[in-house]
């Protein structure tokens, strides 16, 4: 912008120089960031988790306020407490496909934080993701999971997928939650690279799988 | 050109429901402050999401509607400052094994890539982060105010000042360059600034 002197207007010129707009943010970043802030508030953390400090282990110590987030999760999973938020988690209880052995108590993958997970699953919220499938864990490495997808509901193709599992595996599972198991048949969903927990990864079950097709396509 | 920030909906009565709507009204806009002031976006990343690990465990003062984002860009503005203060410390331990000198610690954290921003690293912090968040993160004064922790009427009195400066260093590093000189007015303020100190009568054409 300028007058009619021809002079710029230093705003406008900082304007210009803006190095990255709001609406033009690098790929990947946004997903990654909501990845780190959904795990610093599901393990209720009180400190500052920085990326060093995630190298190799994505979860913090468990720290006195992962004790008290330990103890709600037992409430949680006890059913003495309604995850609050969106729609109630219901019929996780595996109906067909192998049968891992966790899945007797029910409840999401990694749900034992759920008490201090941020953001709750609902099929509202299930919308928000930007892959979803349903499909049968083949393999575990670290923190990668490998699926044989049975169907895409959303956001992918093919008929293997490989996906960053962080707390949801026994490994990883500090806050009480059941982990995954090979041979288990999941619905999974999240963004980018990262399946989610918090009731976003959960038991196949055939009434959920209906939800999720219906809400998501696929 | 005004950016109309999107409102934080009405705050739901649930903590972890008010943070998520929190998030999600204001995520991009976090990420872009610290995107803008960080050369690497891994560095964006932590100070973003340090920023919401703060207001998620102070979710109880993050102030409502159109207030909660200027408060969470002045968390994110502390938060940055502490990681450069961090990132010197490990420098300065390091020095001897750096073939050039530790950046300042208040020094401009922006790639440098054209004469504007070249001009906006030559200003105290203080200009900078003023002019930032009148260009970069559109704010109009009370947001800005807000954010920086003084008065509206600082606000008005210190931008007024910065644009001074910034055309004062525009102009040098164009003379330096041996470029065409092409002055620019501090004064005059765009149409788009909203609340921005109003021009000196006269000035543009005296110049």
């Amino acid at each position: 912008m300028s007058d009619d002197t021809g002079d710029p207007d230093p705003i406008e010129l900082l304007r210009r120089a803006n190095p990255v707009a709001t609406d033009r943010l690098p790929p990947g970043s946004e997903a990654r960031l909501r990845a780190r802030v959904l795990e610093d508030t599901m393990a209720g953390n009180q400190t500052t988790v920085r990326r060093g400090a995630l190298r190799g282990s994505m979860w913090p110590t468990l720290s006195g306020a992962g004790a008290v987030a330990l103890v709600l999760a037992v409430v949680v999973g006890s059913g003495l407490i309604k995850p609050g938020g969106g729609a109630p988690i219901t019929s996780l209880a595996p109906t067909d496909g192998p049968v891992p052995t966790a899945s007797a108590t029910g409840g999401p993958i990694g749900g034992g934080g759920m008490a201090m997970c941020a953001f709750m699953y609902d099929l509202d919220t299930l919308q928000n993701r930007e892959w979803a499938f349903d499909g049968v864990l083949t393999a575990i490495d670290g923190n990668q999971g490998t699926f044989r997808v049975n169907r895409w509901f959303k956001g992918g193709e093919g008929d293997s997928v490989t996906r960053t599992v962080d707390g949801m595996t026994a490994e990883s599972g500090l806050l009480g939650g059941p982990g995954l198991v090979v041979d288990g048949r999941y619905l999974v969903t999240g963004d980018d690279v990262f399946a989610w927990s918090c009731g976003f990864t959960q038991y196949w079950n055939e009434a959920v799988a209906a939800d999720w097709a219906r809400v998501l396509g696929g | 050109m005004t950016r109309a920030h999107e409102p934080w909906p009405d705050a739901p009565p649930d903590p972890r429901d008010r943070f998520d709507a929190l998030f999600e009204a204001t995520r991009r806009e976090v990420l872009g402050y610290a995107l803008r002031r960080t050369r690497e976006p891994a560095d964006a990343e932590d100070a973003a999401a340090e920023t919401f690990a703060i207001a998620w465990r102070r979710i109880d003062d993050v102030p409502a509607g159109a207030d909660a984002l200027p408060w969470l860009y002045g968390v994110a503005r502390r938060v940055l400052a502490n990681q450069r203060r961090g990132t010197e410390r490990r420098l300065n331990l390091l020095g001897r094994l750096f073939e050039r000198a530790p950046r300042a610690v208040d020094g401009p954290d922006v790639d440098l890539g054209g004469p504007a921003t070249a001009a906006l690293a030559r200003l105290r912090p203080d200009d900078r982060e003023l002019l930032q968040l009148v260009a970069w993160e559109d704010l109009d004064h009370a947001a800005i105010a807000q954010v920086l922790g003084i008065s509206v009427n600082a606000v008005a009195i210190r931008l007024h000042r910065a644009r001074r400066r910034f055309a004062e260093a525009h102009a040098r590093l164009a003379a330096e360059d041996g470029q065409d000189l092409k002055g620019i007015d501090p004064g005059r303020t765009s149409t788009d600034v909203k609340g921005g100190m109003p021009s000196r009568p006269g000035e543009e054409r005296t110049r």
